[in-house]
């Protein structure tokens, strides 16, 4: 049992325990759920001691000979991204004591999210790629019973089972990608796989292609992303472990851990890329006419990921993870923030919030910080990740990468234009919540509980500091920059370059004053185009048109195969024996005449054909 | 030709059980009492049936200049011979009932069915086809008879006619047959008919002669298309009436059939594809019509036809790569010899409730297992074995060594022919075992008005010997399908 | 030390307890269900007995042997063994078996007759057994009928709705099943005038010439198809799981389908291999095509019962496609399917029997949305034996699946762009899967709450489901455990496959 299997289990012994005693009493839940989530701190914690960025921890499986599952590998790479996963975790689970105080089913929901993050350390440890499996499919399952938490909501139950299923349609690809993986280079080890498929080309670009469908499905990419805007329907704080610390992390995550072998494939970088850019600017555009403060968050993430994915498509893989670990605080925050909007007001409907600022300082101070850390405004953490994905795409365009510079130069261009749309619907968002006259739902709130603003204020330090963390190359660059799959090379720091700030800082500027010139238009009132866009550009119609419908039409022809033509030959065949049978017995009325001549008959026909069958 | 020697002791059996049939007329006119008379004919069959195994290999009534003898007990024979000797012990049992309520009249009934056995103990033995004849006429002229002699049931006269007017026509055709072999060959002895038909090729007369011999067999068997008397006539008699005409005259038939075709296995070309057609056309019709019945002994006719079927399917296989010999006829004598256990087994029941209950109609059988629960899983593991189900294994083992014989030989569509038809065969003994165990709607014994109050032991001692021998047979089918080897 | 009366006793103990039940008078009707769990409890005992005197070292050989001439006639011997094919299909039964018994005690669907409803168990429970250590065709094949009288029974007389219809159909279909499969058998043992499955197995089968061989395999195959069921042959089987009481639903599911695909692992792929590597293709292709039809068709069900029985032919499905690479890792998983299907499918059955106990129905029409609310205990055992049947990885469902598809990358057999092909279509299949799944979760379980609750899970339902539960998990975090004991005795199947390949 090595330490990192340790710290996937706690959390799932926990989420075990908190199922069986839970029911017991709220605060014997919340005990076993915090403690759980903090003791995988504690050992992710103890694991970074070890310095695995220096000396790679393995960690053997079980059933050596048969099918070995359990196996580990904590490196720089993963023991950064252990300690994201169980900060975030903890922060969400001590703030749903006070959040969910209401709910009749916390101790279940305490547990799911207690498996969540149990998922999510086993692939982030994940040493083979069975465990890898395993950990990414629990967390679908997870997800739906997040995202369901309020299965007596019509919305919810809709949402959970829309999230399951269309990240299951990537999994097709994912789990395929698996099969072809072990089955071409005839392991599961994970860093044995890889070394491998990096040195074939056609098995790497299959491979990656594959499990590049399962990517997109668990980090919301085009066109696989149509369930994370939805599944804001689950308790905000499910959705800050969503956004930030699981799921949506985890696809940017494999990626980066399966990365020699997408180094090997430029083709499906490339689409990557051209995924990424598509999604960027199309989630963040979106983000801008949305009414609900939960989906303006949502589309932020879609837009956010595809920066990463970007990245990773780019050739920077240490940008991605940078961006994604800062995203990650600043996302928790964001979520976090707007559940105790949520939770105060009883709404997250933008119409019916607005003047909050004095009656929820705390909320108002730490909202505000996540906000500028997401749209980057320097010196927080989301200037400096944004800029080393800017960085990448510069160094891309001027070939710099495995793709070809045109796609640098787009992932340029989109980028900044992204920035500028991002500062668009972070200042909108923050207007129509804190500042303007307070509406009449939100008269007598009043600040959230101590549980609850607790993990905003601790969520801020990272949010603020994190961005330096990558200046200096001894720091966060060595860390994840080292996995077990590649030599190690020496760490560059991720620094900002003067272009880049420019047109970045440019961009911010421009899209928020465009929102700050357009607050007193009335901003719900939309045309056509505008319902539209807010509907994610019609895209969820397209889904029905093209894959729902097709498959209920099928459901429909098979079941009706199934009654009428196989169903009916059947039991026509008995139908048919006893109409035989009726049929045979008409003779049989006592009529001796018949009888004897029939059979007389008979003779004779024998005795004619066997004459004519010996005379042939 | 002078007879040299008579071996009495050879002939025993066929004597005991003739005189068994006097002695028992004799016995009830003496003392009145149709039980004494069952009784009598009971004890002769008990002793002919250790005497039929002492006779075992044993020959007489030979001529002096040929040694050619008219009496042969072949261990084949034996194996026949016990099948009759036992089924007709089970028979008396059954009747003894109808014997006391006087549905029918003891003496003359021991007296024909003796006399009936008398002549199937002998088939077996016979080794010309005149004398073949002659026996399988003793076996027939007093089921007639039998038939007729149930009292105070208007069908029963009618029933005995129908089998008369087919028996008179089948054995009409076959004496044309037999006339027109020894036209052909000048001989009627078997061995001397079978050294000619190794020799020759069929002739067109001979061919011709053959087909119709085999129709008398096909009448005693009641195989397609001379079963149509058969449904009439089992329902038209009592129940151990209808079971010996299934169970021992049938297996007279059987008996006769192994002797010709043994005789004119040189001509297997002629004689095998019609036994293989008519074997088939048997069981699919016999099965597909049983499925329509709703009569009890009806349906036992229809099953009992069926059954015939998958007997002559061995027979029906025979073909160059699988010729006649101990692969052939031990699969048959072994269905045989499960057949009677589980057949007379099942008329045995019958026989118990519609004395009993007036049972006639399988309706009236609804919820037997709640009046009576031993004569219903009795009933229903008779059925499951005649449908070939465990736990009747017995059942399922004889159709599996049947169904051998057709695979061995590549006759595929004989094979496939007896599969569906099992199948089919299923159904009916289903619907039947189903009703069993069914609750009834209303009240118990509904409908069943006529309960007569006489109850007979020895009837439930039939049904018992039948449970244990076909227990028996599941339990070490080497005593069926290896029955022919230990004699 | 000799434990040759083990296998033997694992037979005669249900065989006395059914006869013990005939015999039995009126009074028993009280303690017959008792007596029925403390019989499989016997039986469950011996198992462990046996799995304890298994030598997982051997497991590709037989163990526990047991020789005794009985039909020469026939060619039929009476020998049974165990070897890891086998073994965990026995222990699978005991289970399965021991857990239906303690489900009984309380619970004989009506009209009750605990003395009848317990013989006929117990006797199922022989026919079961026998079929998973029979060594002689012949014997195998007695096995194999002896289960349909009792399921018939409880089908027609502890059933509802059209009971009767279904039962006739499912003996019906699955005895002419099993007549083409006689066939088959008796080709193989007039061809080489052998019965002995081992002796077959080992090279005596594949003297057979290839046109003899493929005459038997196709029969053989036929018959055992009926009774996995493959696709186009599954009909009678949602009609049996609707009318069957729970229990019968449960072993109907969780035993007797496995006596089919285990028939294919241990007669006809060892015994004939040059014709096997030529169905295998097709046997693959149907396997796909179940798979998809089997979770497009339990999409449109209306009725829990129906769905899940759908959803048996699209997991049946896999454990064929698994078993039609031929390779290690294929046949292993179909076997692992075989004990994971057994083991969900068995779960999934009692809980709906559960809630159709506490229902009266198990159409969706008829049922409260809200079984989260009504009775969340209950809800969460649908909820969690739906996942584990909709392959959740970490849950014994997934690894069958899934080494299925490895196994299809790399098939033993020359066909293997079309086995990808497959591969790609059948892991479609496990999406459709989840969508039938979370569909019925969707209908049944999560709705406003009702203004009167059900009862929850009761603690002889625990007692009876708990080992389940157990089981489905420590499998899906352990495959190994399992794995390791079918290994070595799929390496001696598929090498001697291996040897008819070109």
């Amino acid at each position: 049992m090595t330490a990192a299997l340790l710290m996937v289990l706690v959390p799932a012994v926990a989420a075990l325990l908190g199922l069986l005693l839970g029911g017991m009493s709220r605060p014997l839940a919340a005990a076993i759920a915090v403690g759980g989530t903090a003791s995988a701190l504690g050992v992710a914690l103890y694991l970074a001691l070890l310095e695995p960025w220096a000396e790679p921890l393995i960690g053997t499986g079980f059933g050596e000979g048969t099918l070995p599952l359990g196996a580990t590998v904590v490196d720089g790479l993963a023991s950064t991204v252990a300690l994201m996963v169980c900060f975030v975790s903890l922060l969400v689970q001590i703030y749903s004591i006070g959040y969910m105080r209401e709910e009749p089913r916390y101790s279940s929901y305490a547990a799911f999210i207690s498996l969540f993050t149990a998922a999510m350390l086993a692939v982030v440890v994940a040493g083979d790629l069975l465990l890898l499996v395993i950990g990414w499919e629990v967390m679908g399952l997870c997800s739906y019973l997040l995202i369901g938490q309020r299965w007596e909501q019509e919305e919810a139950r809709r949402a959970a089972v829309k999230a399951f299923l269309v990240t299951k349609i990537g999994d097709i690809g994912f789990i395929i990608g698996i099969v072809v993986l072990i089955g071409a280079t005839a392991t599961t080890l994970l860093p044995d796989a890889v070394r491998a498929a990096a040195d074939d080309p056609t098995v790497a670009t299959v491979a990656s292609g594959l499990i590049l469908l399962g990517v997109l499905g668990k980090s919301a990419q085009f066109p696989l992303h149509a369930w994370l805007p939805d599944a804001m329907a689950g308790p905000s704080p499910v959705s800050a472990l969503i956004h930030a610390a699981t799921m949506v992390a985890a696809g940017v995550y494999v990626v980066a851990r399966l990365y020699p072998m997408y180094l090997a494939a430029p083709a499906i970088l490339t689409a990557m890329a051209v995924i990424a850019c598509v999604t960027m600017l199309g989630a963040a555009v979106i983000a801008v006419v949305q009414d609900d403060l939960k989906r303006v968050l949502a589309w932020s993430t879609v837009s956010q990921l595809a920066y990463m994915v970007a990245a990773l498509a780019l050739g920077a893989r240490d940008a991605a993870i940078f961006h994604m670990l800062s995203h990650a605080f600043s996302k928790a925050l964001l979520f976090l923030a707007a559940g105790a909007v949520i939770h105060a007001v009883g709404s997250g409907a933008l119409r019916e919030l607005g003047g909050l600022r004095r009656s929820m300082p705390v909320t108002f101070i730490t909202m505000t910080i996540g906000l500028l850390a997401l749209v980057g405004v320097f010196p927080l953490a989301g200037f400096f990740s944004k800029e080393s994905v800017l960085v990448a795409a510069e160094h891309a365009a001027h070939g710099d990468a495995e793709v070809a510079s045109w796609v640098g130069w787009t992932v340029l261009v989109v980028s900044i234009l992204t920035i500028a749309v991002t500062a668009a619907y972070a200042q909108r968002l923050w207007l129509l919540t804190w500042s303007g006259p307070r509406r009449d739902s939100s008269s007598g709130v009043r600040e959230v509980p101590a549980v609850m603003f607790v993990p905003l204020v601790v969520l801020v330090v990272p949010a603020v500091v994190f961005g330096f963390s990558a200046l200096e190359r001894a720091w966060l660059p060595t860390w994840i920059q080292a996995t077990v799959t590649e030599p190690l090379g020496t760490a560059e720091a991720l620094r900002p370059e003067v272009a880049t700030v420019v047109l970045s800082v440019v961009a911010v500027i421009v899209g928020a004053g465009a929102a700050l010139v357009f607050r007193h238009r009335e901003t719900f009132a939309r045309g056509r185009a505008g319902s539209f866009v807010a509907a994610g550009f019609g895209f969820d119609a397209v889904y029905q048109g093209l894959v729902v419908r097709p498959f209920l039409v099928v459901v429909g022809w098979v079941t009706a195969f199934d009654r009428s033509a196989i169903q009916r030959s059947v039991s026509g065949v008995g139908v048919g024996t006893l109409r035989a049978g009726s049929l045979l017995q008409r003779p049989y009325r006592g009529d001796v005449q018949r009888y004897v001549s029939s059979a007389v008959t008979a003779v004779v026909v024998a005795i004619v054909v066997m004459l004519v069958a010996i005379a042939t | 030709m002078t007879i040299q020697s008579i071996d009495l002791l050879t002939l025993s059996p066929t004597l005991v059980v003739a005189v068994g049939a006097l002695l028992a007329l004799v016995a009830e006119l003496v003392t009145g009492r149709g039980q004494v008379a069952l009784g009598v004919g009971l004890t002769a069959l008990v002793v002919a049936t250790p005497l039929a195994v002492l006779a075992s290999g044993e020959q007489t009534l030979c001529n002096g200049a040929d040694a050619a003898c008219a009496y042969v007990v072949s261990p084949l024979a034996v194996a026949l011979q016990l099948i009759v000797l036992v089924s007709t012990a089970v028979v008396l049992l059954m009747a003894s009932g109808d014997v006391s309520d006087g549905t029918i009249p003891g003496g003359e009934f021991v007296f024909l069915i003796l006399c009936s056995a008398s002549g199937a103990v002998l088939v077996p033995a016979t080794t010309d086809l005149v004398t073949l004849i002659v026996a399988l006429e003793v076996v027939s002229l007093p089921t007639f008879a039998l038939v007729a002699l149930r009292r105070g049931e208007p069908r029963a006269a009618e029933a005995a006619l129908k089998a008369f007017i087919f028996s008179i026509v089948s054995v009409a055709v076959s004496l044309y047959g037999i006339s027109l072999l020894y036209g052909t060959t000048g001989v009627v002895s078997f061995e001397q008919l079978a050294a000619a038909a190794t020799l020759t090729d069929p002739t067109p007369l001979g061919t011709a002669g053959l087909v119709m011999v085999l129709a008398v067999i096909g009448f005693k068997i009641a195989a397609v298309p001379f079963h149509a008397w058969a449904p009439d006539t089992y329902q038209g008699a009592t129940a151990p009436v209808a079971a010996y005409l299934s169970v021992v005259s049938k297996t007279a038939g059987f008996a006769a059939l192994l002797l010709v075709t043994w005789t004119f296995a040189g001509w297997s070309e002629v004689w095998a594809p019609v036994v293989g057609v008519l074997a088939g056309l048997t069981m699919l019709i016999g099965n597909a019509v049983a499925l329509k019945q709703r009569h009890a002994v009806r349906l036992l006719a229809w099953s009992s036809i069926a059954q015939a079927g998958y007997i002559l399917v061995p027979l029906g296989a025979v073909t160059s790569s699988v010729v006649w010999g101990p692969e052939v006829t031990d699969a048959v004598i072994g269905y045989l010899v499960a057949y009677a256990a589980m057949n007379l087994g099942a008329f045995a029941v019958v026989s118990v409730v519609a004395r009993r209950d007036g049972a006639e109609s399988l309706a009236d059988y609804r919820g037997l297992a709640w009046r009576s629960p031993w004569l219903a899983v009795s009933l229903a593991f008779f059925l499951a074995s005649l449908a070939g189900l465990p736990p009747g294994l017995i059942g399922l083992l004889v159709k599996v060594r049947v169904l051998v014989v057709p695979v061995d030989a590549g006759l595929w569509w004989l094979a496939v022919v007896m599969a569906v038809a099992t199948v089919i065969g299923l159904a009916y003994y289903l619907v039947w075992a189903a009703l069993l165990f069914a609750r009834s709607e209303t009240a118990d014994d509904e409908g069943l008005t006529h309960r007569l109050a006489v109850r007979s032991w020895t009837s439930t001692v039939a049904v018992a010997v039948c449970v244990a021998l076909t227990v028996a047979f599941s339990l070490a089918p080497s005593l069926a399908l290896g029955l022919v080897d230990r004699l | 030390m000799t434990s040759s009366w083990l296998l033997p006793a694992l037979l005669v103990v249900p065989l006395l307890g059914a006869l013990a039940m005939l015999l039995a008078g009126r009074g028993a009707e009280r303690w017959a269900t008792w007596f029925g769990v403390g019989v499989q409890s016997a039986g469950l005992l011996l198992t462990l007995l046996v799995m304890a005197q298994f030598s997982q070292t051997q497991s590709g050989s037989m163990q526990m042997v047991v020789e005794h001439s009985w039909i020469p006639e026939l060619l039929v011997d009476f020998r049974i063994g165990v070897d890891g094919i086998s073994l965990p299909l026995v222990v699978l039964t005991s289970l399965l078996g021991w857990c239906a018994a303690v489900y009984a005690v309380r619970r004989v669907a009506e009209p009750g007759r605990a003395r009848a409803f317990v013989g006929l168990l117990l006797l199922l429970q022989v026919g079961m057994l026998g079929t998973f250590m029979a060594l002689d065709l012949i014997l195998f094949f007695l096995f194999f009928e002896v289960v349909l009288a009792p399921m018939w029974f409880l089908i027609a007389f502890w059933g509802s709705g059209e009971r009767r219809r279904s039962a006739n159909t499912f003996i019906l279909y699955t005895v002419l099943g099993s007549v083409v499969m006689l066939l088959g058998f008796l080709v193989v043992i007039v061809e080489t005038g052998s019965a002995d499955m081992v002796a077959l197995a080992n090279g005596l089968g594949a003297q057979m010439s290839t046109s003899a061989q493929l005459t038997a395999a196709l029969l053989i195959l036929g018959g055992l198809a009926v009774k996995t069921p493959m696709w186009p042959l599954h009909t009678w089987l949602p009609d049996a799981h609707t009318a069957a009481p729970t229990v019968g639903s449960v072993l109907l599911a969780g035993v007797l389908l496995k006596m089919g695909t285990y028939g294919m692992v241990r007669i006809v792929v060892p015994t004939l291999p040059d014709a096997m590597v030529s169905i295998a293709p097709y046997l693959a292709a149907f396997a796909v095509i179940g798979i998809l039809y089997g979770a497009l068709a339990s999409y449109g069900q209306d009725d829990l019962k129906r769905v899940i029985a759908f959803s048996s032919v699209g997991h049946m499905g896999f454990v064929l496609l698994g078993i039609s690479t031929l390779s290690v890792v294929g046949i292993n998983a179909a076997l692992f399917g075989n004990i994971a299907h057994g083991l969900i499918t068995g779960l999934l059955f009692f809980v709906v029997g559960g809630i159709k106990q506490r229902t009266g129905s198990t159409a969706f029409a008829d049922l409260p949305r809200s079984l989260y609310a009504s009775a969340p205990r209950l809800g969460f055992l649908l909820g969690f034996a739906a996942v584990a049947s909709l392959g959740m990885p970490g849950l014994a469902g997934f690894w069958g699946e899934f080494l299925a598809l490895v196994g299809a990358y790399h098939p033993l057999v020359p066909e293997r762009l079309f086995y990808r092909v497959l591969l790609v279509l059948a892991a479609m299949g496990m999406v459709l899967a989840a969508a039938y799944f979370l569909k019925v979760l969707r209908r049944v379980g999560q709705g406003p709450a009702p203004e009167t609750l059900l009862d929850d899970v009761a603690t002889d339902e625990w007692l009876s489901w708990t080992p389940l539960v157990a089981l489905i998990v420590i499998l899906g975090v352990a495959p190994f455990l399992l794995l390791q004991v079918t290994e070595p005795a799929v390496r001696v199947v598929v090498e001697s496959v291996a040897g008819a390949l070109p």
